[in-house]
């Protein structure tokens, strides 16, 4: 895998395609996991 | 370094190490330039002889300015001494707090007031109190069969 090209990465539709409700997932998770810090960031500097 | 990678896993890469470095530079920043930090406990005390060492051998709440006050304060099984701490509207409490036996907690709702009390060392936190009321202080590390009665109580007024 290592040798592989980004072109070679591009042309490879079928494995992007595979990837997609992965991506998908991990930047649901990621966006909650944003939202719940800020809120607790923004709660932290009301407070003080 | 990461080109041999699809395309999908580069983006939540490169988004998840930004987002870690976004994290860091926003805590480094209020820790280093507006002082937010976490409690401080580099002070260390006997934990045996907290009784008989000062400032703690006299536990209680000093003025130190107009608006100013510093609270000294023993955490143990199963009280906080003092246990009942009045305060003017709008002031700035240094407190510093021990425990002469096991892990204690000091938190206070509503506020950032939020101190693990380990023994052997002086746990230090600054708050200013800008709204009135009656705020509780709970003990919020599991400390023994009364920890559920551990409290005290903070007026603002």
């Amino acid at each position: 895998m290592a040798d592989r090209t980004r072109e070679a990465a591009r042309k490879d539709v079928g494995e992007n395609e595979k990837l997609k409700g992965t991506f998908v997932s991990v930047l649901l998770i990621g966006g909650f996991i944003l939202l719940t810090w800020l809120a607790v960031l923004l709660l932290y500097l009301a407070r003080q | 370094m990461i080109d041999h990678l699809p395309r999908y896993e580069r983006i939540w890469l490169l988004l998840g190490i930004g987002s870690i470095i976004v994290f860091l530079v926003v805590l480094g920043t209020l820790g280093i330039f507006v002082g937010l930090n976490p409690p401080g406990h580099m002070r260390t005390i006997a934990p045996e002889e907290v009784a008989a060492t000062a400032p703690f051998d006299e536990p209680g709440v000093t003025q130190l300015g107009p608006n100013e006050f510093r609270v000294t304060m023993v955490a143990r099984l199963f009280a906080f001494d003092p246990g009942e701490i009045t305060i003017p509207r709008g002031s700035t409490v240094h407190f510093e707090v021990t425990s002469p036996d096991v892990v204690h907690g000091l938190f206070i709702p509503n506020t950032n007031v939020n101190i693990m009390v380990v023994p052997g060392h002086i746990s230090e936190y600054t708050y200013t109190f800008e709204d009135e009321g009656n705020y509780a202080m709970l003990c919020h590390e599991y400390c023994g069969v009364g920890h559920h009665v551990m409290m005290g109580k903070l007026v603002v007024q």
